[in-house]
């Protein structure tokens, strides 16, 4: 008799609550609904496409025909340009990434200074990653040209014959690479070098100065290893973006002169937009995504070794 | 508890909807083709060039120029008095059409369609109401009606051209329509636009497009006489007989190359190193890049290496040509501001360099030259740009109605005089008084299309790909990375594994 008189007291209160967990569970799905479409739509599934029309020959216009791994050895065997791009493209990353990170660093360095007139430094600084890529491109087309842009003309006045940039196999990526850094050193790495640096707590640096270190061992003691999670995150964008160099090749110098900015991406873009081997393009694709996944992945375990999180224990 | 809304059950459902997605775009891929790839070309060759000018009937002028030797141009047919052409079908429909174009906005080309539509078009068929949808330059036009093409959502004419097997790709894909059959029965004569012209607009056989506008090709010299009178210096043929050899380039531009101490101030001539230019040089040296049939690379022939050794030396031996690093700016410019004696080019830039120059110098043109020796010949190319009646049209026969006002006499003139390239692919657009008193030049470009044939496409088709190629392999020889034959040879290794590749025609 008791069981029975408690049973249904139970029952009411239990589904009272299931209401509520149902009713909030609901709620979170429903927030999380355009995210999950959007993620759907236009990532997912295109890569999930990309991915099965890889095996495939596929000009856009008519069906697709499977041909299983033919676009594969075609990349790794047969195309010439396959590995003479992802060598090229390495080495952009190669110029671009250090000096790109090490001098956003710099910059953000100069503005924690709290010094006057940061304010509009900082806006000057910021001023070239807000010109659009193209209009850049073209700009510093004009500004390296060998004959009477303004680099040659300011490098003539020292002395110095200046090389043809975008005319010059030897300099066409290292020109590519200046317009990279001039657009990027003062972007947004460089604002979140500013953030990360302004977290370092004042106290550590502080202590670090009455026990009689000077400014560069405080920088390379204290702040470094305080922002260490600001440059791998820095690092691994910067690295991924770097990758990806496409917009400054199309525009300047069409992957030339000689091959010599035909960049990995420009080589995807050839493919799938001009020759409409989409489902080669799709298998180029995939390729490099398991390249860069590979290396992030072996930057993520290599953090470990430098990167400090502050309250972890090791 | 179990709950309906467990998130493992949730990601599942995301996981089945997705992969639901997936096999509905992977079944929509190429979907969009009303009609069936045309079938592969039966046993003949498949290469829409047409043979060039045999050497027994190019006319006598192995004697150079200057001699004064007599030669006999070859006989451009003066222009016909305009026959009343047969009598065409009435209009397609007297109730509304909608009509879509898409066309290239480079040039000027989209700008002139709209208002040549706006303003002639519409006013001969009021109930056709046209749109014409213009992207920024040819290839991102061509990607765009590509695309669209294959999303279903392409309309009824496209701009498009056989250089570079571009027009070729595209029929191959199902894009372009038969317009023989349309032609046929229309009773339209298709003898109104220049033979190469029309040549080049066939794919394997079957005219695909009808020419819009065209040119010589990149071999078309234009010159900026004021220097040549300055310098002394006779200039190449103005007027008929317009043959000249080649022999006396390097004479001539050596001359008209002005130095001041180091500097070089003006160049003789532009240098001329993307596809086009080099297998038209090519072709006057009496080569050719591929064979007929462009299943062979010719390249690597006496001629060939010749060619390329003549544009290696005018950069590095007489100086008489910019390098890349020479260059201030692109050709055009660089004429224009006087800092170039003699460029080469499409005839389509002569009126529009035409406007820029205005009372600066005075504008010469003169056909390209023959090349030396006994293999040397007069060439030229046929490079007409076109427009086509695309597959998905659902007004086959308004949209022809149109395509041919697009490329009648009339529009062939107008668009010169508007500043939008080349006169029509057609004799009587370039004999019309108007545009020789706006550009005399037309009539050496005329001369040229009388004598040129069209370029001899890759077998597969894979045009952009032989053009990629050819243009980044040798451009180490004008970077002098490479001596002449040595990029030769580089270059027809790419050559040969571009004619490797599958061919786009293949049924899918």
């Amino acid at each position: 008799m008791k069981a029975s008189v408690v049973r249904p007291v139970v029952r009411a209160q239990s589904s009272g609550r299931l209401n509520l967990a149902r009713r909030e569970a609901l709620e979170g799905y429903i927030c999380l609904a355009p995210w999950a479409i959007g993620f759907m739509l236009w990532i997912a599934i295109p890569m999930v496409s990309s991915l099965v029309l890889s095996f495939t020959e596929y000009d856009v216009v008519t069906n697709p025909k499977f041909v299983g791994l033919a676009n594969y050895d075609q990349a790794f065997f047969k195309d010439d340009l396959f590995w003479s791009s992802l060598g090229r493209t390495f080495y952009y990353a190669l110029l671009v990434v250090p000096i790109g990170v090490v001098g956003s660093l710099m910059a953000a360095l100069l503005l924690n200074q709290n010094l006057k007139g940061t304010s509009v430094f900082r806006t000057l600084f910021f001023l070239p990653h807000l010109t659009p890529t193209v209009a850049a491109a073209l700009l510093w087309v004009w500004v390296l040209q060998p004959e009477f842009g303004l680099v040659n003309y300011l490098l003539e006045f020292v002395g110095i014959k200046g090389p043809a940039w975008f005319g010059s196999k030897e300099w066409a990526i290292p020109s590519i690479a200046m317009i990279a850094l001039w657009n990027g050193i003062g972007g947004n790495r460089m604002m979140i070098f500013l953030a990360g640096l302004q977290g370092v707590p004042t106290e550590l640096v502080d202590a670090a100065e009455v026990d009689g270190a000077n400014s560069w061992q405080r920088f390379r003691h204290v702040t470094l290893p305080m922002i260490s999670p600001t440059i791998f995150f820095n690092l691994i964008l910067g690295i991924i973006g770097a990758l990806q160099v496409f917009t400054t090749a199309l525009i300047a110098t069409r992957g030339g002169p000689a091959y010599a900015t035909w960049f990995y991406a420009l080589h995807i873009y050839r493919s799938a937009f001009e020759y409409f081997t989409m489902g080669y393009a799709s298998a180029l694709a995939w390729i490099f995504f398991v390249i860069v996944l590979a290396f992030t992945y072996l930057q993520m375990r290599a953090s470990g070794k430098w990167v400090y999180y502050a309250g972890e224990e090791k | 508890m179990a709950s309906i809304l467990g998130r493992r059950r949730f990601l599942r459902s995301i996981g089945a909807l997705g992969a639901l997605g997936t096999v509905a775009v992977i079944a929509a891929c190429g979907g969009a083709t009303p009609t069936a790839v045309p079938a592969k070309p039966a046993e003949k060759p498949a290469a829409p060039a047409a043979a060039p000018p045999s050497a027994t009937t190019a006319p006598a002028a192995n004697a150079p120029v200057s001699s004064g030797a007599a030669t006999t141009a070859p006989v451009v047919a003066p222009a016909k008095p305009a026959e009343a052409p047969p009598a065409a079908k009435p209009a397609a429909s007297t109730g509304p059409v909608n009509l879509l174009i898409h066309f290239s906005d480079a040039g000027r080309y989209g700008e002139f369609v709209t208002k040549y539509t706006n303003d002639v078009v519409s006013k001969k068929f009021p109930n056709y109401k046209i749109e014409v949808q213009g992207s920024p330059g040819h290839e991102e036009h061509f990607t765009k009606m590509i695309s669209q093409f294959a999303a279903g959502r392409s309309g009824d004419m496209g701009y498009i051209y056989p250089a570079q097997g571009w027009l070729g790709m595209m029929s191959a894909k199902g894009m372009f329509t038969d317009l023989d059959a349309q032609a046929k029965s229309d009773n339209f004569d298709l003898k109104q636009y220049f033979d190469g012209a029309i040549k080049f607009s066939r794919v394997d056989g079957i005219l695909r497009a009808l020419p819009w506008h065209a040119h010589a090709e990149h071999w078309t010299w234009f010159l900026n006489l004021n220097v040549f009178q300055e310098a002394g210096v006779k200039p190449p043929p103005l007027d008929a007989p317009y043959e000249w050899g080649i022999e006396q380039e390097t004479e001539m531009l050596t001359k008209l190359t002005k130095k001041s101490g180091d500097k070089i101030e003006r160049y003789g001539i532009s240098p001329k190193t993307d596809y086009i230019g080099l297998f038209m040089i090519t072709r006057a040296f009496g080569g050719d890049f591929l064979s007929d049939d462009g299943k062979s690379v010719r390249l690597g022939e006496k001629s060939g290496r010749a060619a390329m050794q003549w544009i290696y030396d005018r950069m590095y031996k007489h100086k008489v040509t910019p390098t890349a690093a020479q260059m201030e700016g692109n050709d055009q410019q660089m004429f224009i501001a006087g800092k170039l004696a003699v460029i080469y080019g499409p005839g389509s830039i002569g009126p529009t360099m035409a406007k820029s120059i205005g009372d600066k110098f005075k504008l010469g043109v003169a056909a390209g030259p023959k090349g030396p020796g006994p293999e040397g010949r007069l060439a030229a190319g046929v490079g007409p740009n076109c427009m086509g009646l695309l597959t998905s049209s659902k007004n086959k026969d308004a949209a022809w109605d149109v395509l041919k006002m697009h490329t009648s006499q009339d529009a062939g003139v107008q668009k010169v005089l508007f500043g939008a390239g080349a006169p029509g692919g057609r004799p009587d657009s370039y004999d019309d008084p108007k545009l020789i008193e706006a550009f005399p030049g037309v009539k050496v470009v005329k001369y040229q299309l009388g004598i040129g044939w069209p370029e001899n496409l890759p077998w597969n088709l894979r045009g952009r790909e032989m053009t990629n190629a050819v243009q980044q392999t040798l451009d180490n020889v004008w970077l002098d990375k490479m001596k002449p034959d040595e990029g030769v040879d580089a270059t027809i290794k790419a050559m040969e594994a571009v004619l490797k590749l599958t061919d786009v025609r293949q049924d899918k």
